[in-house]
């Protein structure tokens, strides 16, 4: 009598990468970032940003819009203005004076006290594995106050640009809002970066109609032909750059800082820098957190941020040279 | 009854926390291998807005590393501030002091809790007024690496307004400093509320 020999198992004590990676997903990093040269699953080396791309313009019923890819993460953002008039009850909206408000120097912060600027940000439905429908996460909140920040500490947009004046009287009759609204497509770690570029891109790409107080009317017109539509007046450049920091050990190599980091990654690591660079290798703004380091790690990232901020002045000198 | 509270005011501002912990956690929201972190902050007026949030996510990334998690796992522990006084002197700044202050008191608060953690925090505010920067810094006060703990090290770093990097070297240099004062007077506190519950035991 013959028995059937059940086949031999495929070498019971391998599994494949992606099992690994479910598995024990920081070791799974670790081991990654130990071989020679340093590689990340992704293929990147640790100080390798993803390319991105840059579409504006894209969206027709928004006054600027912007498309921005890194990788897999891509978002969408567009801006629209609406008229915020200064006369109360005109237009059943009334604005609340606060003192000294009447002031017309150019550094007055006239943006963050009216509020002009609303930012937004919305995470398309299955954006990502983690998405869940319903109100806006703690995350997108985080990231919308943050991006807001961003755009008012850094005085991008000047005042002037928003103000609707009486043509007699150059008196401020009333101001342009805009509406910021981003939407992530798709998530693949990193949002702040690539929402943060799209905002500047629609904003470069913005053109508002010329508006102007009419006295007969009391009211603010504007003319509604597009070869009078302005673009804003927009002040220097600054781009954010994310870093994950992940911990191996002392022994196997120390602190290793993932320069735009993918989901896994944010997954895994707990540290996290954003530094956003200016134009002349200034800083505008630094945030750590998540993990004991030391301020040499983060001058590392400020270096990086530095590296960054030219390759993304180059795309839009690019991108937004051809359209306007 | 909380666990653990703290009430902290450092000039305008006055700010209030407790700490529950561990307690049981929701099903949606269990850790299998640590415990969940809740931190919520409450507004001195109106309701929680965005800023809030924003407030509670830097919070977090400034003590959730120093928190012993997976001595608890699948608990929560619940962080709530309550902000009671918080003047805008100078509005540009008012999230920055506000959240040096949110470190310390949460942190004390923690101590006060029993939390197990890595190491204590300490925070300071840090004016460039010459340059318009603005930097708040976190460095840990205690937990020496003779003593298991991850030495003395930056933890937390939120920086606005225009600078380079030799600013910020010289501003983490005068934030190192601050936060070591600061972790001076928080360890007294703590010595201070330490003797107070035990003077029955010590008699």
């Amino acid at each position: 009598m013959t028995t059937a020999v059940p086949p031999p198992a495929p070498n019971p004590l391998s599994f494949p990468p992606a099992t690994f990676q479910k598995l024990a997903p920081k070791t799974f990093l670790e081991r990654h970032l130990q071989s020679t040269p340093a590689t990340r699953p992704s293929g990147r080396s640790p100080d390798t940003f993803r390319t991105p791309s840059l579409h504006t313009n894209s969206l027709s019923h928004a006054h600027g819009s912007a498309v921005v890819r890194t990788g897999d993460t891509a978002v969408v953002c567009g801006v629209r203005g609406e008229v915020l008039s200064l006369t109360a009850g005109v237009e059943s909206r009334v604005v609340v004076l606060r003192s000294g408000e009447d002031r017309m120097d150019e550094d007055g912060d006239e943006i963050r006290e009216r509020g002009l600027v609303v930012t937004n940000l919305e995470m398309g439905t299955g954006c990502t594995r983690d998405y869940h429908p319903g109100p806006p996460t703690d995350f997108a909140q985080a990231v919308t106050a943050r991006l807001q920040r961003l755009l008012l500490a850094n005085k991008l947009i000047s005042p002037q640009s928003l103000r609707i004046l009486d043509p007699n009287t150059e008196k401020i009759k009333a101001y342009w809002v805009l509406y910021i609204d981003v939407v992530v497509i798709s998530l693949d770690g990193n949002v702040l970066d690539a929402a943060w570029a799209s905002i500047l891109a629609a904003l470069r790409s913005t053109k508002l109609p010329q508006a102007y107080w009419d006295l007969d009317n009391e009211g603010v017109v504007c003319y509604p032909e597009a070869s009078k539509y302005k673009s804003l007046c927009l002040k220097g450049l600054a781009f954010t750059a994310s870093f994950a920091v992940i911990n191996l050990g002392t022994e196997k190599g120390g602190k290793v800082i993932l320069s735009d980091p993918d989901e896994f990654e944010e997954g895994v690591c707990e540290e996290r820098v954003m530094v956003c660079a200016l134009e002349e290798e200034k800083v505008g703004w630094i945030e750590k957190g998540g993990g004991v380091g030391q301020v040499a790690e983060v001058m590392e990232c400020v270096r990086r941020a530095t590296e960054r901020f030219k390759a993304w002045e180059q795309l839009f000198s690019e991108g937004l040279g051809s359209s306007g | 009854m909380a666990d653990g509270s703290a009430q902290y005011t450092d000039g305008p501002t006055t700010l209030l926390a407790s700490v529950n912990g561990p307690i049981e956690v929701k099903a949606r929201d269990e850790i299998p291998l640590e415990a969940f972190l809740e931190i919520t902050i409450r507004p001195s007026a109106g309701v929680t807005s965005v800023r809030e949030k924003h407030l509670e996510a830097l919070l977090r990334s400034a003590i959730s590393p120093l928190i012993l998690r997976t001595m608890h796992p699948r608990t929560l522990l619940q962080i709530t501030l309550q902000i009671i006084q918080h003047e805008h002197a100078s509005s540009a700044h008012a999230l920055h002091t506000l959240l040096a202050s949110a470190i310390v008191v949460a942190m004390l608060a923690l101590v006060d809790a029993g939390v197990p953690m890595k190491a204590m925090l300490a925070a300071a505010f840090v004016e460039d007024a010459s340059a318009g920067a603005a930097h708040v810094f976190g460095y840990t006060i205690t937990g020496a690496e003779s003593e298991g703990g991850p030495g003395e090290g930056l933890v937390f770093v939120e920086s606005d307004g225009v600078f380079d990097g030799k600013g910020f070297v010289e501003a983490s240099e005068v934030g190192r400093k601050k936060c070591l004062e600061i972790g001076e007077l928080m360890k007294d506190w703590v010595r201070g509320k330490a003797e107070r519950d035990m003077r029955y035991r010590l008699k």
